[in-house]
């Protein structure tokens, strides 16, 4: 049986990995970022690394946004397991607007009668036509972060 | 492609963490404390936040949610009430 793509993680492991993206991408970037972490709860953090500005493949000048909400399994001591629960990336164009923004579904117990039908599932919005198009993403198939930075550079 | 081979001076552009500051991030989240010892007590900060966030822009919880959802022009409001959103569910769940 082959990994699950998002899978539980060494808390370390899974922190180290997120960092190294950042250092890995800088060289893109107008100025270096860090993620900036919220310790919620003893099993709940939320990571957040907004204000990112890209230069892209093509010099497009792109603002990306990325908050994730992380859980933390922390049942045996001095081993923390990650674990990703939310997220969302978002790519803005300043002065155009949004590009591309991956949401995660929202929690079963968010859902209500009003829940959009695309918010049941992993999604993407993309505006880069200029028209909306929401698409589904597989529940394993949702990018990882360095991922969309790729996608944004590539493609914007 | 281009990424995996980065010319001198995209070596010299990085100004990410250097290799000995790689288990910053981990070595912080270690040392942090949790805001809240409880999910409920989390919940009810969230929801507050929430809701302040909502009045400060003129609007209601649920227009400010629909409004973070849908709009094509993201403002850091927007972020922050998406973010918001995800944590009251997360904590309610």
């Amino acid at each position: 049986m082959s990994p699950r793509k998002h899978d539980w993680a060494s808390l370390q492991t899974y922190l180290n990995a997120h960092e190294r993206v950042l250092r890995h991408y800088s060289r893109y970037m107008d100025h270096p970022v860090q993620y900036k972490h919220t310790r919620v709860t003893e099993n709940y953090l939320v990571l957040e690394c907004l204000n990112i500005m890209f230069t892209t493949y093509n010099g497009t000048k792109v603002r990306v946004d990325i908050t994730k909400d992380v859980e933390i399994d922390d049942s045996i001591p001095n081993r923390e397991r990650a674990l990703t629960f939310g997220y969302s990336y978002n790519a803005n164009r300043p002065g155009v607007g949004n590009l591309l923004r991956y949401d995660s579904p929202d929690p079963e117990a968010a859902r209500g009668p009003s829940t959009p039908a695309h918010h049941y599932f992993h999604h993407k919005h993309d505006w880069s036509s200029g028209t909306e198009v929401i698409v589904k993403v597989r529940d394993d198939e949702w990018p990882h972060v360095d991922q969309f930075f790729q996608e944004v550079l590539t493609r914007l | 492609m281009e990424l995996n081979k980065p010319t001198k001076r995209d070596k010299q552009k990085s100004a990410g963490p250097t290799e000995s500051e790689a288990g910053e991030l981990y070595n912080s989240v270690k040392s942090s404390k949790p805001l809240f010892a409880s999910n409920a007590a989390a919940a009810e900060a969230t929801s507050r936040q929430l809701q302040e966030l909502a009045e400060q822009n003129g609007m209601t919880v649920t227009a400010l949610i629909e409004q973070a959802h849908t709009t094509r022009d993201t403002q850091d409001y927007h972020i922050e009430a998406l973010k918001l959103e995800r944590q009251l569910a997360f904590l309610r769940r």
